[in-house]
């Protein structure tokens, strides 16, 4: 082997290794998505809920659609912000009624739910008869051994009075009654889940769909061999969506997928009972 | 450039281990280069990834805090009754108080219909229209912590908003109140920390609207024009996800930075309304690297010069130094100094390769030494054997000499002789035919028989003493043969007569054939002819008792031969080898029952050999012989003068 020829190859690994330091690298070429569409919808709690818990699959149906749920409004004013154009739909817990169906709203009802009494997972009462959810609801009831429990006070969680889920209840248990003085009033159903999940002795009542997809650690307590699965026609409730004629465009693709074979499934899958079935 | 194979022993080990080791040392420092590159990227990714997160977890809590205080003031106690009795006094001593520790941007308070009741800002309020459609929604009883965008010319900025309805007892709705936090400057600095090193940019529709403060910045004003935005990873962080870039980018100034694009959404929000890029500087890290790698290179090529310096030290000490040595003994040795020996320390193979050179030295020279004693012996001895073969050699001339002297002196006396005894022989044939002619008169017939005896005898020894001076005179080199122009035929003729007498007195046939074409005249010694065919002939006649005698002249190319063929008692095959020579018949019995001196065929030989011929014979016992005489024919030119 020649001399030079070692010199060679000497360089070529010390030229190799310079090339190993670091070095900016190249700028990767900017693309550019196309802008999002978010469709603002609120109202009913239980609808909003069962909405946000089906937000995930109708964006992932529809790309390019954002669906925000705000919370809180109430049917009314859910269609009042539909109107006034501070929210692209109304979630619904009741059809649009007449003075709002002449303000242009259209609304599509996608499901039904039911109104589900629901008590901490341990208070260990799984049946009661209606007079005594209505002694509870009402107060004259206050300790679970007082129905077949063991010996624990009963704190009592209700909506606010013009939520559909209280109505449901009014007009099934305690009619025009006051409901307890000791009532805590919640303000979502989530809240409610959550506090009757964590506090013992709890019991309240909340939209079952919304507690399914929650996966809530709740009991749904039978009343007079009536549960979820068979609901008093009382304690069922319209879940459909609102919109603005004039903005249909904008807004079918979400009514269109609630009431798909696909929107449905997902609907189902967390306890909403389907439409047809009222 | 000089061929590596003819480098010294000691340069060609020396720059072997110099490249073994610098390519040992190259190999360590490419791997420690790859590995501190592996290293630096793989710090500068944690320290994104670190950054990222505390980033998150920031933005995060400064939502939740916010959130928390508009919880807060939604259930100060009084705050609902003095917003639905529009008291603005009461509602500014609830509220403005907390302001400052809450570091929000903006407080507004408003009843039922929207009405501002309070604005912390200014009487006018720099986001009214960004603020009113979430106004609007609160007013539904929609209460959200959102971030908004505003956009106002070619500046953008993000809002977070934290909105509350408030209600009274009997939830009947009263009012609200939004508290206001500005993305800006300011607020990526106490997202940051206020840390230098890292670099936070609010990018909204691809737009930077904020961007925290750092040293790079102070010194250079246009700093957010310093980086490109990676659009694929904003659009990723849009998306939700936090996109790291995973190549290291460089600022104008050169600065080595590693970044991440962070979703930035509400609490509320499903979506992400902006997107901050995160930027850390890894100049340290790098600067720790390079250090790194200038600290190890220096001790690698200190260490590989010093490991070079006591390899090749040990080397020539070791190796070259005694191979050297042993070079310069053996070229020594090659020049004659055969007592050279070489001194190599250790019992390695370079010290057994000394001690064999050493017992060959030994060896050289003891043969050597033997060579030349043994050259010295062998002169001795050519100059002994040269004065012998000497010598010996003037011996042998000597004897040669006396020996063809002798022989010549034996030839000259024995023709002396043979003259000297033919004179008296004659006179008594002579007298002895006078008295047999009776011409000194009559006598009886015993002394007549007597005188035939004498006769006879005298005649036979004449013969004899004719035939061993004619051998004499050959041998002594005084037979000379004249070359002149002969007729062959006449020659032919003249011996059948000569001859035919003794066929008739044995009772033999004599035939005579000539080969006519034969020259008219040819050169010859004719009595020499003559001499060699009579002898021929008269054996002939002499060994046969019956049948004939034939004689034979014929041409055979440029020779011509005489053949004499007789039907005599032939020639034993033993005695074929020795016929031709002096006093040689082929026993004693033949000469007493035939006669003759035995010098007949030895007489025919030389002079047939005189005359540059040969002579051959066959015979078959019994039945008869054939003498072939064989001489070169050299015709006579026509002008030449003939004898016969």
């Amino acid at each position: 082997m020649k001399f030079s020829a070692l010199i060679i190859v000497l360089i070529s690994l010390l030229t190799a290794l310079v090339a190993c330091a670091p070095q900016p690298a190249p700028t990767p070429t900017p693309t550019s998505a196309p802008p999002a569409i978010t469709l603002q919808i609120s109202g009913s709690g239980s609808t909003s809920a069962i909405l946000t818990a089906v937000a995930d699959e109708f964006e992932a149906a529809n790309p390019g659609y954002i669906l925000e749920v705000l919370p809180g409004s109430g049917t009314g004013g859910g269609v009042t912000g539909t109107i006034e154009g501070t929210l692209d739909l109304a979630a619904l817990s009741r059809p649009a009624n007449a003075s709002e169906t002449e303000q242009g709203i259209v609304s599509v009802q996608f499901g039904t739910s039911s109104t589900a009494i629901i008590t901490h997972s341990e208070v260990g009462v799984s049946e009661l008869t209606s007079e005594q959810v209505s002694g509870i609801l009402t107060g004259s009831i206050t300790n679970w051994s007082e129905v077949g429990g063991g010996d624990l006070p009963i704190t009592l969680y209700i909506r606010e009075p013009e939520e559909g889920n209280t109505g449901d209840i009014r007009d099934t248990y305690i009619g025009e009654a006051e409901f307890a003085a000791t009532a805590v009033v919640m303000t979502s159903q989530t809240d409610m889940q959550n506090v009757v999940s964590s506090v013992a002795g709890a019991f309240g009542y909340a939209t079952w769909a919304t507690v399914v997809a929650n996966n809530a650690n709740v009991t749904n307590v039978i009343v007079d061999g009536l549960g979820v699965e068979n609901p008093p026609e009382t304690m069922t409730a319209y879940m459909g969506v609102g919109y603005l004629s004039t903005r249909a465009s904008e807004v079918l693709p979400l009514v269109d997928w609630l009431v798909s074979e696909d929107g449905q499934a997902a609907l189902q899958a967390i306890g909403v009972r389907p439409a047809a079935s009222e | 450039m000089k061929r590596f194979a003819d480098l010294s022993l000691s340069i060609k080990l020396n720059l072997i281990i110099m490249l073994a080791l610098g390519l040992l040392a190259m190999a360590i420092l490419g791997v420690e280069v790859v590995a501190s590159n592996s290293l630096t990227s793989e710090l500068g990714q944690s320290r994104i990834e670190q950054e990222t997160l505390l980033i998150e977890q920031r933005l995060a809590e400064i939502q939740q805090s916010l959130n928390t205080a508009a919880n807060l003031f939604r259930n100060t106690p009084g705050l609902v009754t003095a917003v639905d009795a529009a008291d603005l006094d009461a509602i500014r001593s609830l509220t403005l108080g907390a302001v400052p520790s809450l570091q929000v941007d903006d407080f507004d308070v408003f009843d039922e219909n929207g009405t501002r009741l309070l604005d912390s800002v200014t009487s006018t309020s720099p986001y009214e229209s960004e603020e009113a459609p979430i106004i609007a929604q609160t007013l539904l009883g929609i209460q959200r912590t959102t971030l908004i965008k505003q956009v106002s010319g070619d500046t953008h900025t993000v809002l977070l908003i934290s909105a509350r309805p408030l209600r009274n007892n009997d939830g009947t709705q009263v009012g609200g109140f939004v508290l206001v936090q500005v993305l800006d400057d300011e607020f990526l600095n106490g997202l940051n920390f206020g840390r230098a090193g890292v670099e936070l940019s609010l990018i909204v529709d691809n737009q930077i609207a904020a961007q925290s403060s750092s040293q790079e910045t102070d010194s250079s004003p246009n700093e957010g024009q310093v980086f490109t935005l990676q659009q694929a990873l904003v659009d990723t962080a849009l998306a939700g996800t936090v996109a790291i870039n995973p190549q290291t980018i460089f600022s104008q100034a050169g600065i080595s930075h590693t970044e991440a694009y962070l979703p930035v959404r509400g609490l509320d929000d499903r979506s992400s309304t902006a997107v901050l890029a995160v930027r850390v500087n890894t100049q340290q890290i790098v600067a720790f690297q390079r250090a790194l790698l200038a600290n190890s290179t220096v001790t690698i090529v200190v260490l590989a010069v010093g490991i070079i310096g006591l390899i090749v030290l040990l080397v020539r000490s070791n190796i070259t130094q005694r191979i050297s040595a042993l070079q310069q003994t053996s070229a020594r040795l090659a020049q004659g100094q055969y007592d050279e020996r070489v001194t190599l320390r250790g019992e390695d193979e370079i010290g057994q390769l000394g001690q064999a050179f050493n017992n060959m030295a030994n060896d050289i020279q003891k043969r050597q030494s033997d060579l030349e004693s043994l050259n010295q012996s062998l002169d001795q001895i050519v100059v002994e054997r040269t004065a012998e073969l000497k010598t010996a050699r003037d011996e042998a001339v000597t004897a040669q000499w006396l020996a063809t002297e002798s022989s010549r002196l034996k030839s000259e006396f024995l023709a002396t002789m043979s003259h000297e005894l033919r004179t008296p022989l004659n006179a008594m044939i002579g007298f002895t035919g006078i008295l047999l002619m009776g011409m000194r008169g009559e006598i009886d017939e015993d002394a007549h028989h007597m005188i035939e005896r004498i006769e006879a005898n005298s005649k036979r020894l004449l013969g004899l003493i004719n035939d061993v001076l004619d051998l004499a005179k050959i041998e002594a080199g005084r037979m000379e043969v004249v070359e002149m122009p002969i007729a062959p035929r006449a020659l032919v003729k003249a011996w059948q007569n000569q001859m035919s007498v003794l066929g008739t007195q044995n009772g033999l046939g004599f035939e005579v054939e000539f080969d006519e074409t034969l020259p008219e005249r040819i050169l010859g010694d004719e009595a020499r002819l003559s001499q060699i065919t009579t002898n021929l002939l008269s054996n002939a006649f002499k060994f046969t008792r019956q049948g004939s005698v034939r004689l034979i002249v014929k041409r055979s190319n440029d020779q011509w031969i005489i053949q004499v063929t007789d039907t005599g008692v032939g020639i034993p095959p033993h005695a074929i080898n020795y016929i031709f020579d002096e006093f040689r018949q082929v026993d004693g019995t033949y000469s007493r029952a035939y006669g003759g001196t035995g010098l007949g065929l030895a007489i025919v030989r030389k002079l047939a050999r005189t005359m540059y011929g040969t002579v051959q014979v066959q015979s078959d016992l019994g039945v008869g012989s054939v003498f072939t005489v064989t001489l070169p024919l050299k015709p006579v030119n026509e002008a030449q003068p003939t004898l016969a």
